[in-house]
Parts: C-alpha cells; structure tokens; sequence
C-alpha cells in the first residue's frame, strides 16, 4: 500500500518537475507579492501616525503615500508574473499527461479497455488531469501563501506590538482546526448527496432506454412519481449538505470578528495608554484581515494535494497497463525483426499463413474459444470459414494480425513464426475488414487516410479504391466529394455504404492476405460479386466468411469450424457431399432463404 | 451546437432560468432581503473601527471601549447570521428550482413522440438529465447567488463610500469604475475564450473515445503513431487556449491592485492633509482606506466564476431545447375508454418511418373481438409496426386504425395502451427489486412470475442475471400485472426450453380467455392453431388465411414454413 503511494507521489513530483522553471518563478512572484502585502500595513501605520502626530510632517505622508504606490506596483507585476508563469505551468503539466496518456491508450491491446466504457475512460482522463495540472496553479498559490503569510505576518505583529499580539492572534490558531473539522463533516454529508445524485441520474437514464416500454405500457406516472420520490430524497441530502456549507464561511469569520475584537478591547486600551500607537492599531486590524485567507489555505493545500494523489493513482494504473507489443508470449526485440516483404522466401513458399494446434482462451476464463486449430491458407487461394455464430471464427481471424494471442499452438507466416514478426509489418501485410467498420465522424478522404501507410493527396488513387469498392463518388451520397463529412457530424451512411468505404481502405494498401468478417453482408448478391473479383485481382490469398451461397461455393476450400474445433475441411464440392454434416444443413437453410429472399424481391 | 453564438438567444434562455427562480418567491426574497441586510452590516463594520480611532486620539473610558466593543460584536454576529440564512435560503431555492426542472425535463422527455426519440440519441437525453443538469444546478447554488450577492455589496459599498465623504469617496468611486469597465471588456474576452475551451475540449474527448472505440481498427492499420500526432496537436491547441484566461486574470489582478494603491495613495496624500487641516476624522480616513481595499473584490470574483455562467448557460441552452420540443399529440385528450371488446380494424393504412421509404402499404385488415391473430412475414415485412400503430406509438400517413369501432386518433393514447399488453421480445429490466419490475412503481398487484422467481430478488441493470426462461416468465408477468384487455405479442425468438414454453402459453390462454390476441410470430409452429394469419411481405399483407388454407396456396407462408422446418431439423440435431 505506502509503497503505491510513494509511486503515486513521485508520478505526481516527475509532472510537476517537467515544469520546474515556470514553477520556481511562479514561486518567486509568489513571495514578492506577499513580503509586498506584509509591508503595505506598515506604510499604513507610518501614515496614520505622521497624520495624527502634530505637527503634521507633509514630507513624510507624501514619502509614505508614494512608496505605498511604488510597492503596490512591484506587487502588481509579480502577479502578473506569477499568474502567467503559473497558468502556463498549468496547462503545460495538463497537456503533456494527456499526451502520454493517449500514447497509452493508443498502445494497449484493443480488448484491455473493453470492460470501461469509452466516454467514461475519456471524462475520467479528463478530470484527473485537471486535478493534477491544478497543482501548478491554485496548489502552489494556497501552499506558498499559506507559508509564506502565516509566518511573516505574525512576526510583524509581534514585533510591532509585543504585548497585544499575542493575544489577537491567539483565536486565529483555531482556523487550521476548523477546516480539518469541516472537511470530514462535509466529505460524509457530500457522498451522500453524490449517492442520491447517482441514483436519480441512473433511473433517468434506465427510463430513457426503456423508453419505449415505458411508453407502451403507459406507466409514465408511476415512473415520474418514482423519479419525484428519488429527486426529493437529494433535495433533502441536498440541503443537509448546505447547512454544514451554509455554516463554514461564517465559523471561520466568527475566529476573525473574535481576534477583531480582542484587538479592540485589549489594543484599543493598549492605544488609550500609549503602549501602541494609534498607526500600530490600524497595521493590526489590517494584518487580521489579511491572515483569514492564508489560515484557510492550509486545509485547502491540502486536500487539492489528496486529490491529485487520488487522481495520480488512477493515472498511474492506466499507465502501468501492459502495452501490446510486450504481451506475446515471446518478447519481440524491434531492431532484429525478420522482415517478410522483401527476403527472398515468399514467392517460393506457397503457403502464406499456416495454423498449427492453435488455441485460445481469454485469461480471465478457463473455457476455451479454440481448441487445436490447423488449417492453411496458400498464395492465390480463397479460403470461406464457417461455423455459427459464437463458434470462434472471428477469434481465428483476430490471432492473424495478432490482435489477439494463442495461447498454445503457433501460427506461421510465410513459414516463419508470427510471434517474431514487427507488428506493424506484419499488418501491413494483413487486411481485415470487419462486419461493423469502424468510421470517423470525419470527412471522406480522412477516413480513407486513415487505412494508408502515407496520407494519400492524390485525389485519382482515392477515387479509383472508391469506384473498386462499388462506391462511386456520387454527388447525390457525397455532395461535397471526398471532403463530405461522414459520421455524427455528417451524412449518415447506410450499413452497406459503411462496408464499402471499409473495402475501398483495402484498396489503398496492398495486403498479402485478405481477411473479410462478413464484410458483404449488408451488400447485395450483385455488388458483392463484382467487389470480390477485385478483391480477388488485389490480395494474394483471400481469407473470408460470408453466408451467401455463390461466394462461399466460389472458394477454393472451405474450413468449418464448430465449437472451437475445425469439424470439416475440404472443397465445397466434396463437403456438399457429406450429407448430414453442418456444411450440409447449411447449405440447405441457405438455399431456402435465398428462395424467400428471392421470392420476396419478385 | 450551431446555436453556440447567438447571444440573444441566450438572453431569452437566461431569462427562462431567471423566470424559474421566482417560481420559489418566499426563498428568493427572504435570500435577497438577507443579502442585503448582510451588505449593510458589512459596509458598517468599518465604520464602528473608524469610530474605534476617532475616540482612540483622546484619553477612553473603559466603560466607552467596552460598549464600543459590544456593538461591534452585535453587528458582526448579527452579519454572520445574516449570510448563514442568505446562503441556507438560496440553497434551498436552487435544490426547488432544481427540483422542478428536473421534473419537469423528465416528464417531458416522457411525452415525446416515438417518432422524435427514433431521430435523437437515448445518450444524448441522458446528458441532458445528468451534467447538463448538474451544470444548471451550479448555475443555480453558486453562479445566481453569488452575483445577486456580489451586486448587492458593490451597490452598498458604492453608497457608503460616497455618504461617508462626498468627494473623496467619489473620486474613490469614479476610479473604481474605471476599473469596473475595464472588467466589462475582460468579461467579454474572458466568456469568450471560455467558449472556446469547452469546445475544443469536446473535440479532444471525442477524438480520444472515437479512437478508443476503434482502438483494434487503429492497430490493424498501424495509425498509433499518425493519430498520436493528431491528439498531441490537439492537446497543445487546447493548452494555448487554456492559457488565455490565466493571462487575462493576470492583468486583471494587476490593474486591480494598481487600482487599489492609486485609491490608497489619493487618500494618504489628500485625505491625510485633510484630516492635519482638521476637516475630516482619522477614523474617516481610516474606514474610507478599508472600504477602497474591499470595493474591488466583489467585481473580480463575478469574473472568477465566468465559467460556471458559460457552462450552466449552455446546457440550459440544451434542456430549454429539448423542453420546447412538441409532446405526443392525444396522450392525454381524446376519448378515454375503461373497457375494450377488441375488434379491430385497420383501413387502407400507409405509414412511413422517413419519407420515400414505405413500411406498410394500403394494409386493411380485420380482426373479430376474441380472436386469435398471428401476423407473420420475413424481417422488416411491416408485421412489427402494426403492433407499434395499434399502440398509438406512430400515426397512419393515410388510412384509419378502428378499435371497437372508433378511430383511434380520437382517443386518448395513454388511456388506450393501459388496457392493451404488450408482450415484448426483450424485456427491459430496471435495476431494483422483481416486484419493481414488474409493477413499474405503480401500485397494481404484482402477477406472480413462473418459475418461482421471488418479488423481492433484485435484479442487476441490463438483468444480466437472469436466463432467458427467467427474462420471458418476467415480461409475460409485467403485462399481466397490467390486466390487459388486447394482447400484443412480439413472440421472443430465443429458445425457450419446452417445458416454459407450454406454461407460459397455458398461462396466456388462461388469462386472455375471451380476448383478442394479436401474436408477431416469428416461429410458424406456434401460429397453426390462429383463427387467423396474415402473411406480410414488403409492407404489405400478401397473404390471409388459416394454417391449412396457407399451406395449400403454396406461396409465401408456404416457403417460409418449409425454411422454418428445416432450421428447427438442424437445430434438433
């Protein structure tokens, strides 16, 4: 446990070192400003004594006045410097740990996050990073005014005045104690009201999604009197929370008005007997006023420094995840990678990907997803893989860009074992397409770019990879061409549309292996047809899934796979023939829903 | 999110909000008159220490020090009683006003048309009844508050210093309001820049979530590095804008105190040769020196809290949107019938969700009261939409829905859907108890689930504890908890093991005895006994008739019936 803090508070001291210079002048400012503010009072005091001393010494007040102005502005710029240099702290440490953090998050392995939803993660982030950043600002503002302030004021006032200071400042000892006893009757009485919070926001957003029940069952009253219900119980949490609220501004006065009238009762005799003077009196209501703030600061300090803490810890855990490249099984030195593009092997091996006794299961379940996978696919071949849904084809197809590990077994790229392949090459030479594509809300040439190794500028190769997808850059889809904007902010592409822009991206690169997930599905039996014969012409071997018929029978071997097993291998002809098999009743179903469909589309 | 710069706009939602808090009138003025009474008592504090020094230059009797000290000691205790109530009061005023608009936002969003909530997002409403609310109540408990606060103690202080000491005080005064102004100018840059930052923010956000959700996309075509960039970029834009309010609040606070030490100066050297000629007090010069330290805060704290304004405002933007939406026409009037016999009819009805697009097509049909209706059809034939019609969840673009007789458009559609069930495909499961569940909060008597599933089990949100058996016995009894006079059934097409299957079925001919039941059948097995069937294709009903007759036209139903038999073969195997 102290362990982890410590490694939490030197993440926190390693983000704020990287901003040291700004920090240090941001400090010096700092205490510029109050060995200025700790002066000032003395001018006062100087002042109102040459005043009430006849004769009046004009030369004094005039001296007094003008160097008040001189400090005060001394003290004007040393704000501005401290406010500037701090802000710039500030947002430097915020935007150097977003960047880290994204570089983490881009290099985890894609199923590390599954468990935390996206925009969560992202909100999450974004506060954290505030909370950390805020040390450079409001944190070193609170710390060193709470140092500085709370030790040279009240020397002063002990050297000014040495037998009624004391005394004044005695009620202001409290103030550090009060807020320490605030903070733990406001912590309790602020989760309360976080928890009534939560569960009025989780019932309202459990009733937006079951909208439509709702609706249909016309039970909107009972639901709103649930949700009053709920609202009412916050309100009441709510206002338990401003009562403790309501009462700390005034308690932490209350100490002020009492040092306030210590000075008056005790000061105001010592002033009547000549034991201070009347410009002394005034210096020391002053200072009282100006020590309140600080006094705070110190409970303030600290609880801005536990929550960066708590936010330290949460950064901390996200940065410490295992990236990708260091989860295989193998660890991969970058620099004596074989690289596979240019060796003189492939076009002499025929077999560009082989599975040997692959399986797999995730760590955290012991049941297997695959079990003893072997099969192959060879240069110019187009292999269809079968099975039902939740049978692990799509697993199969994550272990070939490595997306995913096996966890027994070896998988062999142009004979060569894909866990000492560099990553990037190795996907460079893969393309999957997924049934759902994924698409920015960007425009139409950034999410073409987005598949390329380079950003393409030439206009011709982004067309032609659109029209070899069968999607022609039509102005009445993409009225304003390849910079039509797609996606939340955009037009809305239909399933099918989605599916090609994700086919023309495997235009743009030239993978050795194509890998389409029920790419075509939301295709029609045309379209999908003329796509895969350049498909076909573009990739070396053809990896697919689909459940039309024509594609399937057009492959050059099929491998099914049932329950993580392969159950059958061959060509289609000779599959067919094993009646009773699953490819059998597959075909069957097929060819019966292909005559509903057909007979629907008459 | 167009609306973003359209101040008069924001003018009229301000004045919404500004509406809502007189909804609360005795908290509000109870709060404004306290507010008020503790920015006199703050304005007079100094005036008893100026008080203090005048009496201080002679010789004081302790009985006069000890009253003196008494006085001071009342006010002050009188001014933090003051706040103590100001702040409870205006806490109380936003939790009510919050209250209200939460209420009021949700029961909106509840009288939407099915059709609007089919065009917006089910996360986007839910922003709006969490952080847009949370911003507004913000907006509510710190942001109102402390301006009508902050106006108060200017306007005080403004009076006192100018009746303490008519010209130096004003001149005091005419030098505040310089710096007044040029507040207004850095307001302006200030929200301003705000703006920016919250916009440029959501884009990082959602540049990072996007790349997060297609983080294995990412990987595939090897865009860590490119997109890396790309965020960086981004995250080095927001921190040069973020930077922009730090440099403005820092020539703020230098102008303020060079604002303040020309005020102390002109007082020093003015007020000081005023009071050695003897025409005004120390303890003037003294209380007039303490009001000057003080007039400039308020003003820099308004502009302090800036953000809480632009944030609140826009998402009050985003609920007064949603709030001037149109409800559901009919919900509530119309004809409200307590008892149905259940025929029905539907005349030549065409309905379209988005134009050009046609689900159904001149669709008549007829069903007898106390008959059992199965439709049936290939995915996205129209079947389902008939169910959504008769609830009233849409309107016909042409043609009339009868029930019993009457249109249904003249009936009101939240008296009409309490009589009919429906019996959906997945069941929505609140988190909280089954009886909750099955209740939704009214005070109907929970039908008792099958398989002995216990009212007061509680159930995770999403039900993920639960099996599918379980899911089915809980939205049949959740509709049988209604006592419907009309069953719809979306029949579920997951597997249920046999034996469910035939009790809940037993339980269905049981309770709808006597009453029309309207079945989606996605299984053909289940709707041979149907006084009924029609066969919808393309939107349209191509074919009606019994199993038998249906059989023998040898058409749809016929080929439909022939797929389902042989994926229920393969599934046996």
């Amino acid at each position: 446990m102290s362990t982890s803090t410590s490694r939490y508070r030197r993440f926190l001291i390693t983000s704020l070192a990287a901003v040291r210079t700004k920090l240090a002048l941001g400090v010096v400012a700092l205490l510029v400003v109050s060995v200025a503010d700790a002066a000032l009072p003395l001018l006062l005091k100087e002042s109102v004594d040459t005043i009430t001393k006849l004769p009046t010494s004009y030369s004094t007040l005039l001296f007094c006045a003008l160097t008040y102005f001189l400090i005060a502005a001394i003290q004007a710029t040393a704000r501005l410097v401290y406010r500037t240099s701090l802000g710039r702290a500030q947002t430097q440490c915020g935007s150097s740990l977003r960047a880290s953090l994204s570089k983490k998050i881009f290099q985890l392995p894609h199923f590390t996050l599954h468990s935390t939803k996206s925009g969560d993660l992202v909100n999450r982030f974004e506060s954290d990073v505030e909370s950390i950043s805020i040390l450079c600002d409001s944190g070193t503002i609170t710390l060193v005014d709470a140092i500085a302030y709370t030790t040279l004021m009240p020397l002063i006032m002990l050297w000014l005045a040495p037998s009624t200071s004391p005394f004044v400042l005695l009620p202001l000892l409290g103030i550090p104690f009060l807020t320490r006893f605030f903070e733990r009757r406001i912590q309790s009485r602020y989760s309360s009201y976080q928890k009534s919070q939560d569960a009025l926001i989780s019932f309202s957003q459990e009733s937006v999604r079951g909208l439509r029940l709702v609706k249909s069952a016309a039970c909107e009253d009972s639901i709103i009197r649930h949700y009053r219900n709920l609202g009412d119980d916050s309100v009441r949490v709510g206002l338990r929370l401003a009562r403790v609220d309501a009462t700390i501004g005034p308690a932490f006065e209350s100490l002020g008005i009492l040092a306030a009238l210590v000075l008056f009762a005790l000061g105001g005799w010592h002033v009547s007997t000549g034991l201070i003077s009347l410009g002394t009196f005034v210096a020391l209501h002053k200072y009282i006023q100006r020590l309140l703030w600080p006094m705070q600061a110190i409970g303030v300090t600290l609880s801005l420094y536990q929550r960066a803490l708590t936010s330290a810890s949460r950064l901390v855990d996200i940065l410490d995840l295992p990236t990708e490249g260091t989860l295989s099984s193998a660890p991969i030195n970058r620099s004596q990678v074989v690289i596979g593009t240019e060796s003189a092997t492939p076009k002499s091996a025929p077999i560009l990907l082989r599975f040997d006794n692959v399986s797999f299961s995730y760590p955290s379940t012991a049941r297997p997803i695959l079990s003893n996978i072997s099969f192959q696919v060879e240069r110019g071949e187009t292999v269809a893989l079968l099975g039902d849904v939740g049978s692990g084809k799509s697993t199969i197809f994550s272990l070939i860009p490595r997306l995913l590990i096996p966890t027994s077994g070896e998988i062999l790229w142009e004979n060569q074992r894909l866990s000492q392949l560099q990553l990037s090459l190795l996907r460079e030479q893969v393309s999957l397409l997924p049934q759902e594509p994924f698409i920015l809300s960007a425009s139409l040439a950034d999410n073409l770019n987005f598949a390329a190794n380079q950003v393409v500028n030439e206009h011709d190769s982004l067309i032609s990879s659109l029209d070899r997808a069968a999607l022609p850059l039509l102005p009445s889809i993409f009225p304003a061409g390849l910079e039509t904007q797609i996606g939340e902010r955009g037009i809305t592409l239909s399933g099918g549309q989605r599916q090609r822009l994700s086919i023309a991206r495997a235009f743009l690169r030239s993978p050795a292996l194509l890998i389409a997930d029920d790419a075509f599905s939301a295709l029609d039996s045309q379209t999908e047809a003329s796509v895969l014969k350049e498909l076909r012409a573009h990739a070396k071997a053809l990896l697919l899934t689909s459940q039309r018929l024509a594609t399937v029978l057009s492959a050059d071997r099929i491998v099914v796979v049932v329950a993580g097993r392969i159950a059958q291998n061959g060509r289609p002809h000779d599959l067919l023939k094993e009646s009773g098999s699953w490819f059998a009743n597959f075909y069957e179903r097929q060819r019966l829903v292909e005559e509903v469909e057909n007979y629907v589309s008459l | 999110m167009s609306a973003s710069k359209k101040p008069a706009a924001t003018n009229a939602f301000g004045l919404r909000l500004v509406h809502l808090l007189f909804t609360n009138r005795r908290s509000l003025f109870t709060a404004i008159a306290l507010t008020i009474l503790s920015s006199i008592a703050t304005a007079v504090g100094p005036r008893i220490m100026g008080y203090l020094v005048d009496s201080l230059q002679h010789p004081l009797a302790e009985v006069e020090l000890a009253k003196l000290v008494a006085l001071y000691a009342t006010l002050e205790a009188a001014r933090l009683l003051f706040t103590w109530g100001q702040s409870l009061c205006f806490q109380t005023l936003g939790q009510t006003v919050l209250q209200r608009l939460r209420l009021d936002l949700f029961s909106h969003i509840l009288a939407l048309p099915c059709s609007r909530l089919d065009t917006l997002h089910s996360a986007d409403i839910g922003t709006r009844l969490s952080s847009d609310l949370a911003a507004v109540a913000a907006l509510f408990s710190a942001g109102f508050v402390r301006v009508i606060e902050r106006t108060c103690i200017i306007i005080v202080m403004m009076f006192s210093l100018v009746l303490l000491d008519m010209r130096l005080g004003g001149a005091c005064l005419v030098l505040s309001l310089f710096f007044g102004s040029a507040c207004v100018v850095l307001g302006r840059h200030l929200s301003k820049s705000y703006r920016e930052i919250r916009e440029k923010v959501s884009a990082f956000n959602t540049f990072i979530s996007e790349r997060v959700s297609g983080l294995s996309t990412l990987h595939l075509f090897n865009a860590e590095e490119r997109e890396l960039e790309k965020a960086q970029a981004l995250a080095a834009n927001l921190a040069d804008l973020r930077y922009q309010p730090a440099k403005l609040f820092g020539s703020l606070h230098a102008l303020s105190t060079i604002t303040i030490a020309f005020n102390v100066t002109l007082l020093l050297i003015v007020g000081g040769s005023r009071v050695a000629d003897g025409s005004i007090s120390i303890g003037v010069l003294v209380t007039l020196i303490s009001y000057v330290l003080w007039i400039l805060w308020p003003l820099t704290s308004i502009l302090n809290d800036g953000q809480i304004f632009i944030s609140g405002m826009a998402s009050a933007r985003r609920i007064f949107h949603l709030l001037d939406e149109p409800k559901e026409q009919g919900l509530l009037n119309g004809a409200a019938p307590d008892k149905l016999s259940g025929s029905i009819r539907f005349e030549a009805v065409n309905f379209q969700y988005s134009p050009g697009v046609p689900v159904l097509q001149d669709v008549s049909l007829s069903i007898q009261a106390g008959s059992k209706v199965a439709l049936v059809g290939p995915t996205g034939s129209g079947k389902s939409t008939i169910v959504a019609l008769l609830l009233g969840l849409y309107q016909p673009n042409s043609g009339k829905i009868m029930i019993d007789g009457h249109d249904i458009s003249g009936t009101s559609k939240r008296s009409l859907r309490k009589l009919i069930g429906l019996v959906q495909q997945d069941l929505f499961i609140f988190s909280g108890t089954v009886h909750e569940n099955l209740t939704l909060w009214s005070d109907a008597h929970p039908h008792p689930p099958l398989l002995n599933i216990s009212l007061d089990r509680e159930l995770n949100e999403h039900g993920s504890n639960l099996s599918v058996g379980e899911r089915q016995a809980l939205t049949f009894a959740r509709t049988a908890t209604r006592l419907p006079q009309i069953w719809l059934i979306d029949e579920a097409t997951a597997s249920l093991d046999p034996q469910t299957e035939s009790a809940l079925l037993q339980e269905l001919a049981l309770l709808s005895a006597g009453q029309t039941v309207i079945s989606v059948a996605h299984r053909l097995r289940s709707v041979i006994d149907a006084d009924q069937i029609f066969v919808f294709n393309a939107g349209r009903i191509v074919e009606r008739g019994r199993h038998a007759e249906l059989l023998a036209k040898n058409g749809l139903y016929a080929r439909l019936y022939e797929l389902q038999s042989a994926v229920e073969v393969n599934h046996c195997q």
